[in-house]
């Protein structure tokens, strides 16, 4: 369970990482040569690179919190081993609502948004819950 | 003597050829840009990964298309300096193509790769 959750995890840790580092170059791209096309004019790009920068935040937070309940934990002489596993446990936290912005972000902009294009839309949001789903069913049996 | 007329206004040359392509880009022929950079994209995702499935007889189609749509995302970076070459949304489109490709790489990563 946990191998196939933690994947999960790094793999849209990744994925918010990997939008905040190319909208951020491309930022920064355009302060430094003082460009005449900024990305950062567009308000979809925004809200996706400060939701994004946000949820990183709160993600580093919740492991650093996790990571020092799992340092400072002691076990006293004579007592019991730990029955639950809750202190090495991440949190999904907000990403799955920082994902769920990067994929509106992609309807709005590559596919305008257009109600002719809600047939693609609502299959490839079929094939991601189908996806998800499987992964859940995973995480839950473990790995073979 | 006999003077034609032209069907097109000749690009005034005398103040250098990236002033000509800026005058192309901006007036008759808008789409030259965008054609660049579908052209390195398809370059890139479809030569990459037949080179790779020539050689090693698969291809891993995810992390070429993160390639590409990288190796697109610069030039369209340098054509954003000058006003003229590139619409703000052709640029949002590369950035979202670099970010759909993104979740493309790490969604397809096998358990024992990331």
């Amino acid at each position: 369970m946990a191998n196939s959750t933690t994947t999960m995890i790094i793999s849209l840790t990744m994925i918010i990482l990997f939008s905040v580092a190319i909208i951020g170059f491309s930022i920064g791209f355009a302060n430094d040569n003082d460009a005449s096309v900024r990305i950062d004019d567009n308000s979809n790009i925004n809200s996706v690179y400060s939701d994004s920068k946000n949820s990183i935040d709160s993600f580093k937070n919740d492991s650093d919190d996790t990571y020092s309940s799992i340092i400072n934990t002691t076990i006293e002489s004579g007592s019991d081993v730990i029955k639950s596993p809750a202190v090495f446990t991440l949190t999904w936290g907000n990403l799955f609502s920082t994902f769920g912005v990067i994929l509106n972000v992609i309807y709005q902009e590559i596919f305008g948004g257009n109600p002719t294009f809600a047939i693609f839309i609502t299959s490839f949001i079929t094939i991601i819950g189908i996806m998800f789903t499987l992964y859940i069913i995973k995480a839950w049996r473990g790995n073979p | 003597m006999i003077f034609m007329d032209y069907l097109y206004s000749l690009p005034n040359s005398t103040e250098g050829i990236d002033a000509i392509v800026l005058q192309m880009t901006s007036g008759s022929f808008y789409w030259l840009v965008p054609m660049i950079l579908f052209f390195t994209f398809i370059v890139v995702f479809v030569g990459g990964i037949t080179r790779q499935k020539v050689r090693t007889g698969t291809s891993d189609y995810s992390a070429w298309a993160i390639l590409a749509s990288m190796a697109t995302l610069l030039p369209a970076l340098l054509f954003s300096v000058t006003a003229g070459f590139i619409r703000l949304d052709w640029l949002v489109i590369v950035v979202v193509l670099n970010i759909a490709s993104a979740i493309w790489f790490f969604l397809d990563r096998k358990i024992t790769e990331v």
